[in-house]
């Protein structure tokens, strides 16, 4: 096939444009969006990345509705946020994504990876937070992780109320569950040994697998995917299980009766993150701000029973959400501290899997 | 003819032994050339002691599926080519649900208070029950649940290039049954079964959902450890050098296996 038959047929269709204004008129238009797709629509158009499902519906109607009506800048949402996607990114230099919300310990290793731009504190206000802003990355709510029982079986006084009587078998019999990982399962077997939650770093490794090794015989199965958290219990196959209070709640508006412990919990913060590179920073840091706006922390806590990270978010919530609540500034409440975790993960890993593996 | 081959070379060269070799390169790289991710490997038991389990519950599984696998494609084979299109259908079931709702089906079937274990107590009372979940059990029964159609469709492949005009040929030189399956069947199916064990033994080595949902504590495997180097610690070094590894291993296996069938691992008449 020859150019000559493209053209004759490309001219027949529109008399009227020359072949010379046609063919740079096409390039012109055609040539960002083909090149540097990215660049095409700078500053009108963010690429936001977060973990779908009911949490990325919620962000999308609060958050997102509002920062469109209110700036008319474009935000684009897609799911399946994951730091190993972000170095692929920034090392191909071929950046899809803008603002990004991460999760616990990997949104710090990101940060450390060089994966992640500073948070401009100019434009974003970070004051009035219960967790801790840092240089790349910003809490903007957290969930709590805690004890799992379906009250028919276990009714009030009949299941643990924290991991000291979770590791009490004999107290309270039943059949435990774990999990396969050791972030949050090292912080239980410390408080579980008598470790206060609010001094739990940096963790004693030897004493949390010491207690770890009176628990291990006990131990029904070793989870290792959140949903199995709430399908064992409801199975009938385990009776006391670490799991989250949003997956417990969410059982409950399905109709399957599990109950949660909102004592003793440990608390993860979720993250906002600005990737490396991003054409649009500007509004970018803008949108983040907007993830802090009280009232919309209020209106996207309301739909999923998180906890909003701004206190004056906290007498916006309804009386329903605010009973599901771990109590951050409780004793008992402890709170995931990311940057030990993104220093030992590899190490606490390797050897909570040759622990578990063993003997 | 070969120039054929071409757009299927092309592609696989883009999009499989590119990416490969930048696997190869990174497993060495640490700014310059090293070998620290393969020393990691060997530093600690844990690898060694994963690599044995992976390699075990390939093994296994492997094994099983084949045992059952045989059967049911000699029993499709002999069926009239409809009534085989039909019961193919059944065959490949399993492909059709994800992993997440399977373990929740194998949970009502195989739990503590599953309807196996329930019809067992009502029998035999409470202290004939058997654990079929959360050990090693459970994951081979996972797996071979997973592998079983790879293993049924690649004999079948096999039966049915036979030549039907042998066992005829047999029949009449008053060779039984059991005979014929001894000496003709079963030998000349040898390839397809090969080829069906290398394929589900891959498959398997790559696996970790299901161990991770129907295991007990000490089923991890080595993709494992590979996912958990590759999203949450971002060391792709050590990734790199465990896929390494895994290839190598499976490399070797499947040389192994081409062997011993003298290099003949399709079915050739």
């Amino acid at each position: 096939m020859s150019n000559q038959d493209d053209e004759s047929v490309l001219s027949a269709k529109r008399p009227r444009i020359s072949r010379r204004s046609f063919v740079i008129g096409t390039s012109l238009v055609a040539a960002p969006a083909v090149i540097i797709p990215n660049r095409a629509l700078a500053n009108q158009r963010i690429v936001f990345v977060s973990y779908g499902g009911s949490t990325q519906e919620a962000q999308e109607k609060t958050i997102i509705k509002a920062f469109r009506e209110k700036t008319g800048i474009q935000v684009v949402t897609t799911s399946g946020p994951d730091a190993a996607k972000l170095k692929a990114q920034t090392r191909t230099g071929n950046i899809e994504w803008d603002v990004v919300n991460l999760i616990g310990s990997q949104a710090i290793a990101a940060g450390r990876e060089g994966l992640l731009e500073r948070i401009d504190y100019s434009i974003v206000d970070s004051s009035d937070m219960f967790l801790e802003k840092k240089e790349t990355t910003l809490p903007w709510y957290s969930y709590g992780g805690g004890i799992g029982f379906d009250p028919k079986r276990h009714p009030a006084g009949k299941h643990p109320r924290n991991w000291a009587q979770f590791w009490d078998v004999k107290g309270i019999p039943g059949r435990r569950a774990l999990r396969s990982r050791p972030d949050e399962t090292l912080e239980f077997a410390l408080m579980a040994d008598g470790v206060p939650a609010k001094k739990l770093y940096p963790l004693d490794m030897d004493r949390a697998f010491k207690s770890l090794d009176r628990i291990k015989p006990h131990v029904a199965k070793w989870i290792a995917e959140t949903p199995q958290t709430i399908t064992l219990l409801q199975n009938n196959e385990i009776d006391f299980v670490p799991t989250y209070s949003g997956r417990i709640e969410a059982a409950k508006k399905q109709g399957v009766a599990l109950d949660y412990v909102y004592e003793n919990n440990i608390v993860t913060p979720s993250f906002m993150c600005v990737v490396k590179g991003t054409k649009t920073k500007d509004a970018a840091m803008k949108l983040v701000n907007y993830f802090l706006r009280p009232d919309l922390q209020a209106a996207f806590c309301n739909m999923m029973g998180y906890t909003p990270v701004k206190r004056s978010a906290m007498p916006l919530l309804t009386a329903e959400v605010r009973g599901q609540q771990p109590e951050l500034d409780a004793p008992g409440t402890a709170v995931t501290d990311v940057e030990w975790w993104a220093d030992h993960a590899s190490e606490a890993n390797k050897r909570f899997k040759e622990w578990l593996i063993s003997g | 003819m070969a120039v054929f081959l071409l757009p299927a070379v092309l592609f696989m060269g883009a999009v499989f032994l590119l990416p490969l070799l930048v696997v190869v390169y990174t497993s060495f790289s640490e700014g310059g050339f090293t070998l620290q991710h393969y020393r990691e490997l060997v530093s600690r038991p844990l690898y060694l002691l994963v690599l044995k389990n992976t390699l075990e519950i390939s093994g296994l599984s492997t094994g099983l599926t084949l045992l059952l696998g045989f059967p049911v494609a000699y029993h499709l084979a002999r069926q009239s080519p409809r009534r085989r299109a039909f019961l193919i259908i059944f065959v490949m079931l399993p492909f059709w649900t994800s992993i997440l709702v399977k373990s929740f089906a194998f949970t009502v079937l195989l739990g503590q208070n599953g309807i196996l274990n329930s019809a067992i107590a009502a029998f035999l009372g409470d202290g004939a029950k058997v654990k079929l979940l959360f050990n090693r059990v459970g994951v081979v029964i996972g797996m071979t649940h997973f592998l079983l159609p790879f293993m049924v469709f690649t004999i079948l492949a096999s039966l049915l290039t036979q030549n039907p005009d042998l066992r005829r040929a047999a029949e009449i030189m008053g060779a039984g049954p059991l005979r014929i399956f001894s000496r003709i069947t079963l030998p000349l199916s040898m390839p397809g079964v090969l080829a069906g064990v290398l394929l589900c033994f891959i498959l398997s080595m790559g696996m970790f959902v299901t161990p991770a949902l129907l295991g007990g504590r000490t089923d991890i495997m080595m993709s494992n450890l590979v996912d958990f180097h590759v999203r949450e610690t971002l060391d792709w070094g050590v990734a790199s050098s465990l896929s390494v590894c895994l290839i190598v291993l499976t490399a070797i296996f499947t040389l192994l296996l081409a062997r011993v069938r003298g290099g003949q691992l399709v079915p050739s008449d």
